[in-house]
């Protein structure tokens, strides 16, 4: 057998030492896919849970369409919060979804915002055909959840073949609100829950209940998450009244 | 089959369009510039070359950024234009052309720059003596001796233009109809999973590089034979 | 009429000069960097000077103090550069248009510059096909066809090989005499200076240190020392009289009418011929020698004689003018002064093809 020199021995010891203190190793790091609305509630979520657990959270907000593929790509994700159950629908007939996790965790309102430079009101959806409104920034009305909400509102109201020329469709739903805050725009459809946490943007008119869609963020785990069991454990927190409040104090929607 | 649909001719024309159009318009301001830099000793030269360099070396959307801060209604350029002349540049096609022609702008300039060093600045005087005024001698002896040069930096920037997209998706946006070049289009296609769509315009785009370069080198081996 | 009086900081010195030129013909003489091409340069508006004055006849071109100055294309001063500089994107006839004002050429018409300069051939031609020579002669011409009211030379013959540099000098000759348009020519080669000058401005270091004609200026030890110290040919133009090859001559005879021998040429009677007599090559006899082999000899009065440092050059008239050099010891021998007759001994082998 071969001698056992002093400074392994001392690194072994060491290593042992950590093994024995429990959570710094085996704290896992969890991706979070959220829809890019879900920013400000999920960041004062994430420390409150970090600290918790002792786990990490990596939050990746962008829009659900383009996080869904990304998941379909292979990329490493744990947890995904959908703007839509579309994009969520998507995955699990691919099976990329744990088993009995998805679930619709949140709700929201359609707003349509102005720059708060120039403030108006609007008294009805009509409004928005006025000719003083030329440019109107939705989220790419395809695919992206806001926007495919708000198109779906505006076609409700039979407005929309007559907007669709005024549309600036971009990224995701905060871009929509960014150019309505710089002004480049003359109005926004927006999340009730972005107009709430910007001040350079006033509502216009708030898209009531039964003239938009019926909106829904659903939840689930992701099935080829490296941590399923700090996977679920989040999810559990996302859905106690802890978070849900957190999430009403945004300004969504909690479904009875 | 490989004919384009009718949207994809309007994407095409927009592309091709609004790239002749950007290239038209730095072409008098980039040629004279290039000149001024390559002939002149002045004042706040090096600061020129360094602003003219800028969008060769920044990222494309961090020029876009920089391009929708001045340009946008709150900008300092967006609201004399909009005020003045109302104008509005951001989100609509005019947007794409500034984009394209601010990006490759620099491409112009330094290429048409080396050409005009190349050609002897005594050649320019003795043309003066003989009685030819600053435009005549750069039109009749400068150009027809830089010509090559010159017109692969009109070549270069047309590419660049056609193919923008940081600074475009930025300052344009991303408008069916509107604002949708061939880069912008295959992009959006590709978020939508549409990639086969996305494949007959990334096809269309090479026929056009294709097409770009043959008509350069044909240009090039039309010209009398320049003995020099 | 030039009246140029102006200051030009340059890289080693100021240019500085203060003249009034008025011949027909003024050479610019002087060494290498002396500033002779900044004042040619300044002439013709390409440069501008800190302060001064430069007026043609009346017209001001460069005022400081009046602020004005007028630029190069409404000077109307033709400048021929030392390397021609012709524009190679055009054919020569392209490049002898280039300035040309209107299709009424008067005085200077196309068809009388292509003769005098003898371009006729080459006006198709593209500047990279042609010799040195010839792209001077048509950077000449291209000058010539603005109806400059003076023409500028920048050692025009310094591009062009040795055996050529004097055919050129007749052209020049020519264009004078048919277009009276003043010249300053700029040299430093003091043969030219002979050959050409009717006066000299002699540059140093951005100074004008002399100023005359080439005779008087002979006086100027600065001048004298020039021409003292490069080689110095006699140059004349001579037509062939007849060979006798089986003697090893050629008889030619000079413009004015000097018979002399050369060695045996194959040139047929009347071919022009320009000549070389190096100056050292030339021995003075103070009485009729006889029983010489030298084959030249002619009787000369000595009409100037100047020294410095050991050597005597001397100018007789003879026909033609001869500069003879000699050394100190061998005028003082012969006691030799001006007004002197005395008779020049050349070799036929001395005399050489230009």
């Amino acid at each position: 057998m071969r001698k056992i020199k002093l400074p392994s021995l001392l690194s072994w010891g060491i290593a042992a030492l950590f093994l024995c203190s429990g959570n710094i190793l085996l704290a896992a790091e969890l991706h979070v896919f959220a829809a890019a609305s879900l920013t400000d509630a999920l960041k004062e979520l994430q420390p409150v849970y970090e600290k918790k657990t002792g786990d990490t959270l990596l939050l990746n907000l962008a829009a659900s369409s383009l996080l869904a593929r990304q998941i379909q790509e292979g990329a490493p994700a744990d947890l995904f919060l959908s703007a839509d159950e579309e994009k969520m629908d998507q995955l699990e007939k691919k099976k990329l979804l744990m088993e009995g996790s998805h679930k619709s965790l949140l709700s929201n309102q359609l707003v349509i915002v102005v720059p708060s430079d120039r403030p108006r009101t609007f008294s009805s959806l009509r409004d928005l055909a006025g000719a003083d409104v030329k440019k109107i920034a939705l989220a790419e009305t395809q695919s992206v959840p806001a926007g495919i909400y708000a198109k779906a509102c505006l076609q409700k109201a039979g407005l929309w073949d007559q907007l669709a020329g005024r549309v600036i469709p971009v990224e995701n739903v905060r871009a929509a609100l960014a150019a309505a805050e710089a002004g480049n725009v003359d109005a926004a459809i927006v999340y009730k829950t972005d107009a709430l946490i910007s001040k350079r943007v006033k509502v216009a008119y708030e898209v009531s209940l039964a003239e938009g869609p019926r909106i829904s963020y659903p939840i689930a785990g992701v099935k080829t998450s490296l941590h399923p069991k700090e996977a679920k454990s989040l999810l559990a927190f996302l859905e106690s009244s802890e978070a849900l409040s957190v999430f009403k104090k945004y300004g969504f929607l909690v479904p009875q | 089959m490989m004919v384009p649909t009718p949207e994809e001719w309007s994407v095409i024309r927009l592309t091709l369009g609004t790239a002749l159009l950007s290239t038209v318009l730095i072409l008098p301001v980039g040629t004279a510039l290039a000149w001024a830099l390559a002939r002149g000793r002045w004042w706040g030269k090096s600061l020129v070359e360094t602003v003219v360099a800028l969008p060769l070396v920044m990222p494309p959307v961090a020029t876009g950024l920089l391009l929708l801060e001045l340009l946008g209604r709150r900008g300092l350029l967006g609201s004399f234009l909009e005020r003045s002349l109302g104008l509005d540049i951001v989100f609509t096609w005019r947007a794409v052309v500034v984009a394209q022609a601010v990006m490759s702008f620099p491409f112009l300039v330094r290429s048409a720059r080396i050409a005009f060093e190349t050609v002897n600045p005594r050649l320019e005087q003795i043309a003066r003596t003989l009685g030819a005024g600053p435009f005549r001698t750069f039109f009749t002896i400068t150009l027809p001796l830089s010509l090559r040069g010159v017109v692969s930096g009109v070549i270069l920037a047309f590419a660049r233009a056609l193919g923008e997209f940081g600074a475009t998706i930025l300052l344009a946006g991303n408008i069916p109809g509107k604002t949708t070049t061939l880069s912008l289009s295959i992009y959006s296609l590709v978020q939508l999973g549409h990639d086969s769509q996305a494949y007959r315009l990334l096809a269309f785009s090479v026929l056009i590089a294709f097409g770009a370069v043959w008509a350069s080198e044909r240009l090039m081996r039309s010209r009398p034979t320049d003995p020099s | 009429m030039i009246r140029a009086r102006f200051r030009l900081p340059l890289a080693a010195f100021s240019l500085k000069v203060d003249v009034f030129l008025s011949a027909p013909v003024t050479i610019l003489f002087g060494p290498s960097g002396a500033g002779k091409t900044s004042f040619l340069e300044t002439l013709a508006g390409l440069r501008r000077p800190d302060e001064g004055d430069i007026r043609i006849e009346e017209s001001v071109l460069f005022s400081s103090s009046l602020g004005i100055r007028l630029p190069p294309e409404e000077r109307q001063i033709g400048y021929v550069p030392q390397e021609a500089l012709l524009f190679p994107h055009l054919t020569a006839e392209g490049n002898i248009r280039y300035g040309m004002r209107s299709a009424e050429q008067v005085p200077v018409s196309l068809d009388s510059v292509t003769q005098i300069l003898e371009i006729a051939p080459l006006l198709a031609r593209y500047p990279q096909t042609l010799s040195g020579g010839e792209r001077q002669r048509v950077a000449l011409a291209r000058a010539l066809m603005t109806q400059p009211r003076l023409l500028l030379m920048d050692e025009p013959l310094s591009a062009v090989q040795a055996d050529l540099r004097h055919r050129i000098l007749p052209y020049l000759k020519r264009i004078r005499e048919q277009f009276h348009i003043p010249i300053v020519y700029v040299t430093h080669d003091p043969g030219d200076v002979m050959a050409l000058g009717e006066e000299v401005v002699v540059m140093e270091e951005g100074r004008v240190t002399a100023q005359g004609s080439p005779v008087t200026l002979l006086h100027q030890p600065v001048f004298l020392r020039r021409v003292l110290q490069g080689p110095l040919d006699n140059s004349f133009a001579a037509e062939v009289v007849h060979n006798k090859p089986d003697l090893g001559v050629t008889q030619v005879r000079t413009e004015k009418g000097l018979m002399l021998l050369i060695p045996n040429q194959k040139e047929d009677p009347r071919t022009s011929l320009r000549l070389g007599i190096p100056a050292e090559d030339i021995l003075i006899a103070v009485s009729a020698p006889e029983g010489l082999s030298a084959r030249n000899i002619f009787p000369g009065k000595i009409d100037q004689m100047e020294a410095a440092a050991g050597t005597v050059l001397l100018r007789v008239e003879a026909l033609e003018t001869f500069l003879v050099r000699l050394s100190g010891s061998a005028a003082e021998n012969l006691h030799l002064h001006v007004g002197q007759t005395v008779h020049l001994i050349v070799k036929s082998h001395s005399i050489h093809l230009l």
